[in-house]
């Protein structure tokens, strides 16, 4: 399980204003003794990069022993190519931080300032993606991926990998998709896993699907149907 | 008394290093050993899926290594066997997030809990193989009858061999099937022991039942009437020391072969 944005061997790139700068800077970080054999995790600010770039700086950095754990980026651009070239991806909600520290991950309140990360393609296995904020992923979420979210998670497809949604303690946070078939669901500091009996092999796949939805009803979480 | 760190390996992929540890790990159980399994292969894990334990994972040995939680927290109890416990990988990760120093760290404070650490090694010979061997002391090898997974098995002996720390190294030949050495389609036993000379520790027969104990999660030693299982149970014998005669694999002969055989004599 990771941590949602931990700051450990945290490395600041969001002054880089070109790629040219941001792996210059990767080398002056792979030179420095401190990182190595330890994961690292990037703040790559707002700057887009594609995943030809993501590949060759994951290569610097493990040439000297150094293991990107995670990228923090704002840009659409650089989170996908993140995503693809097999890395965790973050983003950071700056703006609610200054506001209200993240008090509600509901989406429906009118003027809330949560923002949402939106995925357009299937998640596969080791693709992860960790977001303050809502997720929704168009797509399925196969087995083996990871999707957390300080506020709901919303998957428009099967969800069979794990997700967490609260990942910071929203209990109201849900859990969205048009079938879950979660390995896990974690919701806030609660976790539920699939009865042993279900094999993830066999999805029934119906003609129409009736979307489910976890949340957290006293104390436990439930999935239950979004029909009528 | 400090437990034995046992890896198993193979150098070519698909041969059943990862069906055999969880096999051989289970019929240890069985026999009453505190047995802990590690699975190395980090972003491409599937030991937690044979043991049908996938459900059940929070912590992997990489939350251990970089400390979100203590390694007591990380281990997952097997569904049937309190005494059998996994320490799942990583799947978002890769080979680079763990180092030998680590590892070995890791399996040195599971032996002095533990009978046997049974380490399941990635396939290849980079990082993720010298992770799994690290700790180690002992190694089981495993191959199939094929000449690309004897070349391999030879190519990790080798390896093996180098290694200071490797005290002894034993063979479980895979996949064997009865019928086609007996045509010579297939190398047999012997021959596999020639190219290689080793001590062989047990060879396992193609068994379709493998198959579907995958698929449902549950190891086939765990199932009776399977020679496979049956197998494994005397390879998890021969690793307590005990003297085991190996099978008689050969399948019983159909009516045809017998109405051959009666005129064959009556000739």
């Amino acid at each position: 399980m990771t941590n949602l944005l931990t700051e450990k061997n945290f490395v600041d790139f969001s002054n880089c204003k070109n790629t040219t700068s941001v792996l210059l800077e990767i080398s002056n970080i792979a030179e420095k003794e401190e990182y190595k054999g330890q994961g690292i995790q990037l703040q790559l600010g707002d700057i887009d990069l594609t995943e030809s770039h993501i590949f060759s700086i994951k290569s610097i950095l493990e040439n000297f022993g150094i293991d990107l754990m995670l990228v923090h980026t704002d840009s659409p651009k650089t989170q996908l190519a993140s995503l693809k070239a097999g890395l965790a991806v973050a983003s950071k909600n700056h703006e609610s931080k200054e506001k209200d520290g993240m008090q509600s991950a509901n989406s429906d309140i009118k003027g809330s300032s949560v923002q949402t990360f939106y995925l357009k393609q299937t998640l596969r296995s080791g693709q992860t993606i960790e977001f303050d904020g809502n997720i929704v992923v168009i797509g399925d979420c196969n087995p083996g991926s990871e999707i957390i979210a300080s506020g709901d998670v919303t998957i428009w497809g099967i969800l069979s990998g794990i997700a967490h949604a609260g990942a910071k303690g929203n209990r109201s946070a849900s859990i969205r998709a048009l079938k879950i078939n979660a390995i896990q669901l974690r919701l806030a500091d609660l976790y539920a896993r699939r009865p042993d009996k279900v094999h993830m092999e066999k999805i029934e796949k119906p003609d129409a699907y009736v979307p489910e939805e976890a949340k957290i009803v006293d104390g436990e979480i439930i999935i239950h149907s979004l029909n009528g | 008394m400090a437990g034995r760190v046992i890896v198993v390996t193979s150098g070519k992929g698909g041969v059943g290093k990862t069906t055999s540890t969880a096999n051989i790990g289970t019929a240890l159980a069985k026999n009453g050993a505190k047995v802990a399994m590690i699975d190395t292969d980090i972003g491409l894990r599937n030991l937690d899926l044979l043991m049908g334990l996938e459900n059940r994972i929070v912590y992997t040995i990489i939350d251990v290594i970089e400390e979100r939680c203590k390694l007591k927290q990380a281990l997952v109890k097997d569904k049937k066997n309190p005494n059998l416990v996994l320490l799942a990988a990583a799947q978002t990760r890769d080979k680079s997030a763990l180092s030998s120093e680590q590892m070995k760290d890791i399996c040195e404070k599971l032996k002095e809990e533990f009978d046997f650490v049974l380490v399941d090694c990635p396939a290849g010979i980079e990082q993720g193989f010298q992770n799994a061997v690290a700790g180690a002391t002992e190694a089981i090898v495993i191959t199939t009858p094929e000449m690309s997974a004897v070349r391999d098995a030879d190519r990790i002996i080798g390896l093996l061999e180098a290694n200071e720390k490797i005290e002894s190294y034993k063979l479980v030949l895979n996949r064997v099937r009865p019928n086609l050495i007996k045509t010579n389609d297939m190398m047999s036993v012997e021959d596999v022991l020639d190219i290689l000379s080793v001590n062989l520790l047990g060879v396992i027969p193609e068994d379709v039942g493998i198959i579907t104990s995958t698929n449902k999660g549950e190891p086939i030693v765990n199932e009776n009437s399977s020679k496979a299982g049956q197998a494994y149970l005397n390879v998890a014998k021969r690793i307590n020391g005990e003297e085991v005669p190996f099978l008689d694999l050969n399948e019983p002969p159909t009516w045809i072969e017998k109405v051959k055989n009666f005129f064959a004599v009556a000739k």
